[in-house]
Formats: C-alpha cells, sequence, structure tokens
C-alpha cells in the first residue's frame, strides 16, 4: 500500500498530503521600495492547495521544528489539459522517477486522489500548528508510506544536491 | 507511432530481433523490431532536466504586505551529553 490515512489526532508528518494549505507567493513588488525596506507595494497572492510534507520524520518527531517544508501536489491530468505535459512524459520518465524536480504519486481511489505530480521547486514553509489544524480537521488526504516515502524524500534530495556541469567533460 | 508511419511499415517483412537501417530524404533511419511492447521506462534511466515550470495555483485571494518583525528561529536541539 502506498498510501494510510491516519486518525485526524495523528501528528503532521512526513508524506503527508494535506488540502487546503494556504500558498502565498509575492505577486508585486517595487525594487525602490524594496531597498528602502518600505512593503507598501508588496502585494501577495494565494491559494489553498493541495502539499505534501517533505520535512523529516524525525525533526517532525523530536517537535525540532514549529515550520514544515511542504511542496505542492499538482494534478497530472490538469497539467496534461494545459499542455504543459503529455501523457506520454507522466506515463514514461515521470513516473520512473527520472526528471529531477517531479515526483510521480499515483492514482488511489480509496482517498480521492487523481494521478499527480509533486513539484519539488516551489517550497514553502508552513507553521506546523496550522498543518495540524487542518489534519484535525479532516483535511488531511493519506499518507505516503515508508518506502515510497523515503523515495520521494530521496528524490527531493537529489534534485537539490545535484551539480550540473557547464558541459561534459572531452573526450576523446 | 503515427499512422502514417505504421502504414508505411504494413507491408514491410520485420523479423523480430533485427535492426534495419534505411535511408530517407537524406537522413538515416534505425528501426528496432522488438518481440514485445516498448519496455518500461525504469528509475536506471539517464535523469532528465524538468522542461517546463508549472505555473502558479490560480489565486484564490490577495493580501497587502505589512511591516512586522521576523519570527524567531526554531531553537537548535542539543543532545545532552554535548552541553
Amino acid at each position: 500500500m502506498i498510501y494510510d490515512l491516519p486518525a485526524r489526532d495523528d501528528p503532521v508528518d512526513q508524506g503527508d498530503i494535506i488540502d487546503g494549505c494556504p500558498v502565498l507567493r509575492i505577486s508585486q513588488f517595487s525594487v525602490r521600495d524594496l531597498l528602502l525596506e518600505v512593503a507598501d507595494s508588496l502585494e501577495i497572492e494565494g491559494a489553498f492547495s493541495r502539499v505534501v510534507v517533505l520535512t523529516q520524520t524525525c525533526d517532525l518527531a523530536n517537535q525540532k521544528t514549529t515550520i514544515a517544508t511542504v511542496a505542492l501536489v499538482r494534478d497530472a491530468e490538469q497539467l496534461v489539459r494545459q499542455g504543459l505535459l503529455k501523457a506520454a512524459d507522466v506515463r514514461g520518465p515521470i513516473r520512473a522517477g527520472r526528471v529531477f524536480g517531479w515526483y510521480f504519486l499515483p492514482k488511489s481511489d480509496e482517498h480521492g486522489l487523481p494521478e499527480s505530480i509533486v513539484d519539488l521547486y516551489p517550497l514553502h514553509a508552513v507553521r506546523l500548528d496550522l498543518l495540524t489544524a487542518l489534519c484535525q480537521h479532516g483535511r488531511r488526504r493519506a499518507r505516503v508510506q515508508p518506502l515510497y516515502r523515503e523515495h520521494l524524500s530521496k528524490h527531493f534530495a537529489d534534485t537539490y544536491s545535484r551539480i550540473g556541469l557547464p558541459q561534459p567533460y572531452a573526450t576523446e | 507511432m503515427s499512422i502514417a508511419l505504421h502504414d508505411a511499415l504494413q507491408d514491410v517483412d520485420l523479423q523480430v530481433g533485427q535492426t534495419y537501417s534505411v535511408e530517407v530524404k537524406g537522413r538515416w533511419v534505425e528501426l528496432r523490431v522488438l518481440a514485445d511492447g516498448p519496455t518500461l521506462q525504469t528509475a536506471e534511466g539517464p535523469m532528465l532536466d524538468p522542461w517546463v515550470e508549472f505555473p502558479p495555483p490560480t489565486p484564490q485571494f490577495r493580501l497587502r504586505a505589512k511591516p512586522g518583525p521576523l519570527a524567531l528561529p526554531d531553537p537548535p536541539h542539543l543532545p545532552a551529553d554535548d552541553v
């Protein structure tokens, strides 16, 4: 089983897929105001989104943090409909875990999850008590289970630890 | 495979396991005949970089920022025997 659904009062853990998490981004700013450290022109937009928790289980279990790192969980079919991906890309390299920064999560009728792609590039830091409140009110869809959870974590680490050379080494 | 290519190969005597090469309009085309369907892509292939940036979710609300103090960082956890 890839997914499980913990009880509502179960603490937030790595691999939790949670709906309705407010995800924010700066949509407008003025360079002048930034340099003056004035917030007048800063505009922030946001959406209540499905996210997956990436913070390591040990940090959450030891209550070492009050902030969790989450990534957006995108509906794969919607990305295909938007023309951003081809269905063959999803079935092929993305599903096989061969694209840095994108992690495929399979469909689960039981948990109401479509085939999804975790976008590991825009990361968000969210208050842990906010995520806990969402879970307590039934917004946790599922939890990615061990092995798959570690597989996701490894993909996350690989995405940020890789070093791309400007060009391949010359060979004769 | 496109329908046109599928149609073009309909009458060709293709033997399983064979690889055929042919020049078409100045370009060399190689055709491998597999016993089964395409092999399933596995994690053993080369890693790829993403070729597109997903747009952010459609905004559902907008906020105006206000200046304020930064939250304090979480205190580091030091094992007792290190203190």
